[in-house]
């Protein structure tokens, strides 16, 4: 954390409202985004309680299970959600546009959950449902595989930052403000938005009390708060359980009725407080290089589709080594990738670089633009260098590449050395891309005296590494020892006990 | 024989009922040793969820019944039949051999339930196990025993196992899953924490008898649901690091009278220090307020996942203006600073940096200069 | 902790400032939603009220058992008696359901069980040796007191009904074996053969069995082969049979000595328990 972002955070304890600390939203928002809130009964990581999911406020369906610990009614569940979720991707695919290789569909969906734990949920769910057979002894829907495969890839996509396919709202909230309240309150959709947009009438401090009252704020999942579940849920799924034992039709359906009241009395209220998160970030600007990583998400969207199209197995239950290795080294990139973007787009994030050290910007002191190198070749290029005079605390050594949000598009430039001159600090650079292709740089490609610029590390284009080739099954592919082999049987074995209880 | 210190621990309890360590208090020592109010209302045996609610700040970490439910199936699942599901799970990770399948009760003794009847009857076999005599490999619900300040803690492990020629090791039963063998970091973190307080009873008791530490592994064998299904999977965890950890808080405690000699004389948390015929009116909550706020606290927002005092040291946190209520991560971009009033004059360069915050004031100045260039420039509202 | 109703009442405060709040905000969508809320919290207290009364009325003397709830009790007896007599072994209330559900028709449940316990004592001891068998308590090998939840039948031998340390896991192994031979025997005589839950029951046992399951299984009950869990249950039956044996037949020996014959059948009284254990040392 910078001291920028630091300083902020204690602005917003001490004005007691939220500090923005972007100019912009990073993330693509969908115009139809499924909103997904997930609810999971405690201490059951298997055990779904229920779902409110929709694309439109005014659209939400509510899902529940009656008794959580039977796995008829979890993949009846799975199957219920799996067909609504899947209405929705499908409807993304549709328009293509491009030839061949780079033929892609033009839109992709963007799936919303309230918190981090709504992610975990969906994980968790895509695990339970990809392995699991559509034929046999303990046959569930078609759509239950696919579902729990298209999670999956929407989970594993989530982990690459910039991404937008699938995202908890306090995330992409805490993104765009500070709150005056620590890491851990902030994962609390009420707390968060209690700092951001307190209720009409109420000042941060009450919305904050409110939001962590069970009563007026029922957790946003995916547990139910205990004192819900002693008090409400539990007598409520004895009721449902003696009326099933019993056999009486009306008894059964009236157990549902209050089970779905009391479960939609806890997820209600969430689900406005999402939406209403939604339409908060609507109204801030999106970052223009936000278009270009949602480029990526169609284009990753686009090839497991085809993936699926062409029936390949389930993603594996875990990365052997080499793709785990792979798939770490491309994360780490992605996220580079992510901070340059939002520092060359926004200049809230820059100036967080620039607290960090991270990024400079400075007067242009001296100048030698005419400068001119005998490259190893022995071609004559233009190599102008330029000292930019900061106040900034710079700590990037000499040599660092670097590109800068100031100048046209294709400015490269390396440092040449860092020297601390009293109060400031005196970088020099030498440019070395960006200029064009003739011997004279182009008008306008090398700062002149007396210019303010910025430059921050150039993320760089990195070749991908070089792995053995043993593995050469791709990495969603499932070896046949390593997918379904999770007995089916267990389960079944353990509602039984779970039946037994004396 | 009492001595001073007790005295005065039993002072700040005043006349409510002494409530000894259990295994959440242990672990509190490990997640926030450097607490006072803690370490006193915890040393004291003071009600910290009474006093709590007394100054208004009740604490809001209830169990769902379905969680102790699930917990307490899953166990019982795992040792029906002879055990027959552990058994399976020790022979793959303890390596377990053929023979050993011995198991021993002590659930309770011949019937009675009493932790004192418990432990000395946990103790007779544990040392008979020991010694290499008897066939027993599991030993169920031990009763176990540690004195922390001078008072009798009663600990009780899901089970132990001894394998032949080796050494006890605790085993936990957890009913979170171990999904594609990966656990929930904090919930594995939480129950290795609770079992370092188990080994650090079964080595006292066994030290006790001349048998060294090296009979208790510092490993834990975690048994937990596998993925999706209710059958149990086996792994090992290594607590050396929070034994160790655990050992030097409880040597701490020790010198528990070090922080009481710091309290001014008259200090208590009694909630009724003149018991009234009719129970009421209780002292009145202001009163207990003012005696609370003479001890320091640590605070840090992960206190709200474990201390009952948590909502009331926030509060205090708050109206001190304290960076601790933001958690350590933004504190530490200002090292050394305690206050938001602090930072925010050495930003806005109204405060003189004392000699050891020039460097910090300088980076808040700059930073202010930043956070003004954006405001100036008509941020983001 | 706090008392629940009194925490109830405080959260119908809270619901009910929550309304107001809601209503002068203009927010009717969500004041309903608390007035449902505080519909179901007035339900729960009182549901809270309700469950207090009888707690607070005096407790009713067990009555001893009338003739006609006796006899509708027979069954009950006779379902525990002929699980325990398939299964050969003491067993849990849990199994004994188990097997009852897996190989014979009847309703059994394991919280009718514990009254059954209790009230097979009280019958033996108002006369003893009424019935043919009384269902009771095994022992356990040290201090001769009952064992916690494991029922056995008092025509067995003392031997039979005694735990050790390793009787657990031979018992385990011994009642493996019964129920795979009661699962050959359906398939052999009964058109349908086994029961699903019969064959679900034997792979809980076989997958807890060195070498019980087929080899290239699909983790399927069906293919379960019984011969196979007997021949792998007896072959690590083989390993304890010897020493749990011994164990048992000395406990019984000093169980004849030292306990009548009521004690014999429901363990040794806890007031002996210092007494035994001193004897031993």
């Amino acid at each position: 954390m910078s001291t920028l972002s630091a300083l902020a955070h204690v602005q917003a304890m001490e004005t007691m409202q939220a500090v923005p600390r972007t100019e912009f939203r990073h993330r693509h928002l969908s115009g139809r985004p499924l909103v997904i809130v997930p609810l999971a009964m405690a201490g059951e990581a298997g055990a779904p309680l229920a779902a409110m999911v929709g694309s439109a406020k005014r659209n939400g369906t509510l899902l529940v299970v009656a008794q959580p610990r039977n796995r008829d009614q979890r993949f009846a569940f799975a199957a219920d959600l799996g067909r609504i979720v899947m209405n929705y991707i499908n409807s993304f695919r549709q328009n293509r546009r491009g030839e061949g290789e780079r033929s892609r569909y033009t839109d992709a969906p963007q799936i919303l959950v309230p918190n981090a734990g709504g992610v975990k949920a969906l994980a968790d769910l895509g695990r339970m449902c990809r392995f699991r057979a559509t034929s046999g002894p303990y046959a569930v829907p078609d759509v239950v595989p696919e579902f729990g495969m298209w999670l999956t890839f929407l989970v594993d996509r989530a982990e690459q930052a910039g991404t937008s396919t699938l995202l908890p709202v306090t995330a992409m909230l805490t993104e765009h403000w500070a709150t005056g309240q620590s890491t851990l309150e902030d994962q609390n959709l009420a707390s968060l938005m209690a700092w951001i947009a307190p209720p009409p009438g109420l000042s941060v401090e009450q919305a904050m009390a409110d939001a962590e009252n069970p009563d007026v704020c029922p957790p946003a999942g995916p547990p139910t708060s205990p004192e819900f579940d002693n008090r409400d849920l539990a007598p409520a799924i004895r009721r449902f359980d003696t009326a099933h034992t019993l056999g009486d039709p009306h008894a059964l359906a009236a157990a549902e009725t209050e089970l779905r009241e009391l479960i939609a009395g806890q997820i209600q209220p969430t689900w406005r407080m999402v939406w209403q998160a939604i339409s908060l970030l609507r109204s801030v600007p999106e970052a223009p290089r936000t278009a270009k990583r949602f480029e990526g998400d169609c284009k990753a969207f686009t090839k497991y589709s085809d993936y699926r199209d062409s029936d390949g197995p389930p993603q594996r239950k875990r990365d052997n080594a080499i793709g785990a290795a792979r798939r770490l080294g491309w994360l780490e990139h992605a996220l580079a990738e992510f901070e340059s973007d939002m520092a060359f787009d926004d200049r809230f994030v820059l100036a967080d670089r620039r607290s960090a050290g991270e990024a400079f910007a400075g007067t242009v002191v001296e100048a030698d633009p005419g400068r001119v190198v005998t490259t190893d070749k022995n071609r004559r290029v233009p190599r102008p260098r330029v000292t930019v005079r900061t106040e900034d605390p710079v700590r990037l050594a000499a040599d660092t590449k670097l590109i800068s949000p100031s100048l046209p598009t294709g400015h490269k430039a390396m440092i040449v050395s860092v020297l601390s001159d009293g109060g400031t600090t005196r970088v020099t650079v030498e440019i070395t891309g960006g200029m064009g292709r003739s011997r004279v740089p182009q008008q306008g490609t090398v700062p002149e005296l007396g210019q303010r610029i910025a430059y921050l590390p150039d993320p760089g284009w990195r070749p991908a590494p070089q792995f053995p080739a043993s593995d050469a099954t791709p990495w969603t592919h499932s070896a046949a020892d390593d997918s379904g082999t999770d007995s089916v049987i267990p389960e079944d074995a353990a509602a039984e006990e779970w039946g037994n209880e004396d | 024989m009492k001595n001073p210190v007790d005295d005065r621990l039993d002072a700040l309890r005043g006349s409510a009922k002494r409530l000894d360590y259990n295994a959440r208090s242990l672990a509190a020592l490990e997640n926030n040793p450097r607490c006072t109010l803690r370490a006193l209302l915890d040393a004291s045996g003071s009600d910290k969820a009474a006093i709590a609610t007394h100054v208004g700040h009740p604490p809001s970490f209830g169990q769902s019944s379905f969680a102790i439910t699930r917990g307490n199936a899953f166990e019982a699942m795992v040792k029906d039949n002879g055990c027959a599901e552990l058994l399976r799970v020790l022979r793959e990770t303890l390596e377990l051999t053929l023979p050993e399948v011995g198991y021993e009760d002590l659930n309770d003794v011949g019937g009675d339930g009493r932790s004192k009847q418990r432990h000395e009857r946990t103790e007779e076999v544990l040392l008979r196990a020991a010694r290499g005599e008897g066939d027993a490999t599991l030993f169920d619900h031990p009763m176990l025993r540690l004195l922390i300040g001078g008072h009798k803690v009663y600990l009780e492990p899901d089970l132990v196992a001894l394998r032949i020629d080796g050494r006890f090791h605790v085993v936990e039963i957890k009913s979170f899953p171990i999904i594609d063998d990966q656990a929930d970091s904090t919930q594995v973190r939480a129950a290795t924490t609770q079992a370092c307080a188990y080994i650090i009873a079964l080595r006292d008791l066994l030290g006790r008898a001349g048998i060294g530490e090296e009979a208790v592994s510092d490993t834990i064998v975690l048994v937990a649901p596998k993925d999706f299904t209710n059958r149990p999977t086996g792994a090992f965890v290594d607590a050396r690091k929070q034994v160790a950890a655990l050992t030097r808080q409880l040597s701490r405690i020790e010198r528990i009278g070090d922080l009481v000699d710091l309290l001014p004389e008259d200090l208590t948390f009694d909630l009724d220090p003149t018991p009234d015929k009719n129970k009421q009116p209780r002292r009145p909550a202001e009163e207990l307020a003012e005696a609370l706020d003479q001890v320091l606290v640590t605070y840090r927002p992960d206190c709200l996942n474990h201390c009952e005092m948590a909502f009331y040291c926030r509060s205090r946190a708050r109206a001190e203006a304290s960076l601790d209520v933001l958690g350590p991560t933004v504190r530490e971009q200002f090292g050394g600073i305690d206050t938001t009033t602090m930072v925010m004059g050495l930003a806005r360069g109204e405060l003189t940096p004392s000699e050891d915050q020039v460097e910090i004031a300088a980076a808040l100045r700059h930073a202010a200069r930043l956070r003004a260039e954006l405001e100036d420039l008509g941020g983001a509202a | 902790m706090s008392d629940p109703l009194d925490a109830l009442e405080k959260s119908i405060g809270t619901l009910r400032r929550a309304i107001r709040d809601a209503s002068a905000a203009g927010d009717t969508e969500r004041a309903g939603e608390l007035r449902m809320q505080l519909r179901r919290a007035e339900r729960a207290w009182d549901a809270l009220i309700d469950a207090d009364e009888p707690a607070a009325a005096p407790p009713r003397p067990a009555p001893e058992a009338a003739p006609a709830a006796r006899g509708a009790q027979l069954p009950a007896r006779e379902h525990v008696h002929r699980a325990l007599m398939l299964l050969g072994t003491p067993a849990a209330p849990k199994l004994i359901v188990g097997v009852h559900e897996a190989f014979f028709p009847g309703e059994l449940s394991a919280s009718k069980l514990s009254s059954l316990r209790r009230d097979e004592e009280r019958s033996y001891r108002s006369s003893p040796g009424a019935r043919p068998y009384y269902l009771c308590p095994a022992l356990a090998h040290d201090l001769l007191t009952p064992v916690r939840a494991l029922i056995t039948i008092s025509t067995w031998t003392l031997e039979q009904r005694i735990i050790g340390p390793l009787s657990p896991r031979v018992d385990f192994l011994t009642s493996a074996i019964s129920i795979a031979e009661a699962v050959h025997t359906a398939a052999e005589s009964t058109p349908d053969g086994p029961s699903p839950e019969a064959l679900r029951l034997l792979w809980r046992f076989a997958v807890n069995i060195p070498d019980a399951m087929p080899r290239n299984a699909s983790g399927h009950e069906g293919a379960l082969e019984p011969q196979q869990v007997i021949g792998a249950a007896q072959a690590e039956l083989d390993v304890h049979t010897g020493t749990d044996r011994a164990t048992r037949a000395a406990a019984a020996r000093r169980a004849r000595k030292s306990l009548g014959d009521d004690g014999q059948l429901f363990g040794a009284p806890l007031q002996g328990v210092t007494h035994l254990r001193s004897a031993r040392a």
